[in-house]
């Protein structure tokens, strides 16, 4: 099968990557502020329906204004990123288009028209509806984002475990069969609480960054505690559903993706009682093929990663040389192994297909069974080697372990910032100006996590676009590397001017702080 | 049924909405109750 692949240009699949990559997470900058400060707002908005205190409006509008600048420009990303499928992996899109199409669909139709209806009333509705209509259209605005995150998110994770689905040999296309478990499945289950939680908890530092500068400067200090205190609260029960949902989602990465729970530890030979790294220096010599070790330095919990996965200390985790040579003590089938399962796969596909084309039904039926007995090691057939099964080791170890430390800063910034505020100490102690400061560092660092989990989940698959069944080299569109380079460098210039000017007007929004009081009435709350 | 787990895990999350602003308004009176007392004490 392998020859099938040889007119392809390995740079092609390179450039590809680098692009969809570089589309991926210049949208993933805007998408989850507002994922996040969407239901802040709407919290906020509903604290001023029931006070009708108006400092409580100006606050809304204020992070409301903030929130449609990054709006617009996530909306082009994304509409970019989905266009991609089509022109840069239309193999990949022509081989799943049958299930993929439709959380994506769902996605357009549904949760982005909703979004898209109630957004305008949410901006240039106030004083023209009512104030009750207007709280309803911000809530259902934050809802219609979310839910169309949950369509992209269930896309996704059917690529990690795809499931609800069958093969369908007469057109070679993998075909839905039952929505609900495409739907429901655990991996898409955890990655989308995972993915918007943590996006909450990017939009919470962004408010409490944004605050924090405000109290630097000793502006509008009412308006920026209230949004601390709002935005910790928020922030800290969506960074514990990120832990809840992340421990989730290791146990599935274990089930389905063993290969890349071995990279994020980096776990090169498994067994029992296996421990979890806190953090380690890898061994840039180490690879697959030889005996050094892996770590330079490292520090870690003895029998936690085999604990965490399973609930028992004593429990079997894989590594990488596990996984590519087989453990037949626990079951583990090794990569060659699979690969020539793959090649009976492929093989007895082409073969139905012949005696479908010659009437053989006979023939037909055997082979169909054959393809069938040998279906989930169907993407081995496009491996080359082994340990092209293998992923970028360190870019996944480090992505994961950067992202677990700065979460755990996080949940100590959430617990700090909202208890100094609520006691009204924040701008009262020694330290305050260095609070503040790590408060606007604490923007960047939540960009940093948040990209880095993304690292972890995309980098960490590879090879696969579909787990087992494809390779990205079988995914992509066979275009010219060069069309793809030209364009991969038109996207990042432009993608770095929309990220320069989206940056300058919001500091420019900022420093201007919110709009003068206007004059309700209402209580205070 | 089949996807009980996944349903309740889903449900869990306009669960968490709801008790962030719950919580964010007990938090802002404490906030407040503070604010007065701090104010008073000037």
């Amino acid at each position: 099968m392998t020859q099938l692949l040889l007119n392809i240009d390995p740079s092609l699949v390179d450039w590809s990557r680098a692009q969809f990559a570089l589309t991926a997470m210049f949208h993933w900058i805007f998408v989850p502020i507002t994922l996040g400060i969407l239901f802040i707002i709407a919290i906020m908005e509903t604290i001023y329906v029931k006070t009708g205190d108006p400092e409580w409006k100006r606050t809304t509008k204020f992070w409301m204004k903030l929130f449609g600048i990054n709006f617009a420009v996530g909306v082009a990303t994304g509409l970019i990123l989905e266009f991609e499928f089509g022109t840069n992996w239309s193999n990949y899109s022509w081989f799943v288009g049958d299930i993929f199409g439709a959380p994506l669909a769902i996605e357009g139709i549904m949760a982005f028209f909703m979004e898209s209806t109630f957004i305008a009333v949410m901006f240039f509705g106030w004083n023209k509806v009512s104030k009750k209509f207007h709280l309803a259209s911000t809530w259902l605005t934050a809802l219609g984002a979310n839910i169309s995150a949950l369509w992209i998110l269930v896309a996704n994770a059917w690529m990690q475990y795809p499931a609800g689905m069958e093969f369908n040999a007469e057109t070679a296309r993998n075909e839905m069969v039952n929505f609900w478990d495409v739907l429901f499945s655990p991996v898409a289950i955890n990655k989308f609480l995972h993915t918007v939680t943590s996006g909450y908890v990017l939009a919470a530092l962004f408010v409490i960054g944004v605050s924090s500068y405000f109290l630097l400067r000793k502006r509008e200090v009412l308006m920026a505690k209230r949004s601390i205190i709002i935005s910790s609260v928020f922030g800290f029960l969506a960074i514990l559903s990120v832990i809840f949902t992340g421990h989730g989602s290791a146990v599935e990465v274990a089930k389905h993706q063993p290969m890349k729970l071995a990279a994020m530890e980096g776990l090169y030979k498994g067994g029992e009682g296996v421990e979890l790294i806190g953090f380690g220096i890898l061994n840039p010599e180490k690879t697959a093929d030889n005996d050094v070790d892996p770590f330079v330095f490292k520090f870690g919990f003895k029998g936690m990663l085999s604990y965490l996965i399973s609930f028992d200390s004593k429990s079997y985790v894989p590594g990488i040389n596990d996984l590519l040579k087989g453990d037949e003590n626990h079951n583990v089938i090794s990569v060659e192994q699979r690969m020539e399962k793959g090649d009976i796969a492929m093989n007895a596909l082409i073969a139905y297909k012949e005696a479908k084309a010659s009437e053989n039904a006979e023939e037909a039926a055997v082979q169909l069974a054959i393809f069938k007995e040998n279906f989930s090691h169907f993407g081995y057939s496009y491996v080359d080697k082994p340990v092209d099964v293998v992923p970028n080791v360190p870019m996944v170890f480090y992505s994961f372990h950067i992202m677990v430390i700065l979460g755990t800063l996080f949940v100590l910034m959430f617990i700090i910032f909202g208890w100094m505020t609520m006691k009204n100490k924040i701008d009262k102690f020694k330290f305050s100006k260095l609070l503040y400061y790590l408060g606007i560092l604490g923007i960047p660092l939540a960009f940093i996590a948040s990209e880095a989990g993304w690292i972890v989940a995309e980098v960490g698959r590879q090879p696969w676009v579909i787990q087992d069944l494809m390779t990205t080299t079988a995914g992509v569109t066979n275009i010219s590397s060069s069309s793809v380079q030209l364009t991969f460098w038109i996207f990042a210039f432009i993608f770095t001017g929309l990220l320069i000017t989206e940056v300058s007007i919001m500091i420019r929004f900022i420093k201007a702080g919110p709009a003068k009081p206007e004059n309700d009435g209402g209580t205070e709350l | 049924m089949e996807y009980t787990k996944e349903i309740l895990s889903f449900l869990a999350w306009p669960v968490l909405i709801y008790v962030a602003y719950r919580l964010s308004l007990v938090a802002l009176n404490i906030f407040r109750k503070n604010s007065e007392k701090t104010i008073n004490a000037k």
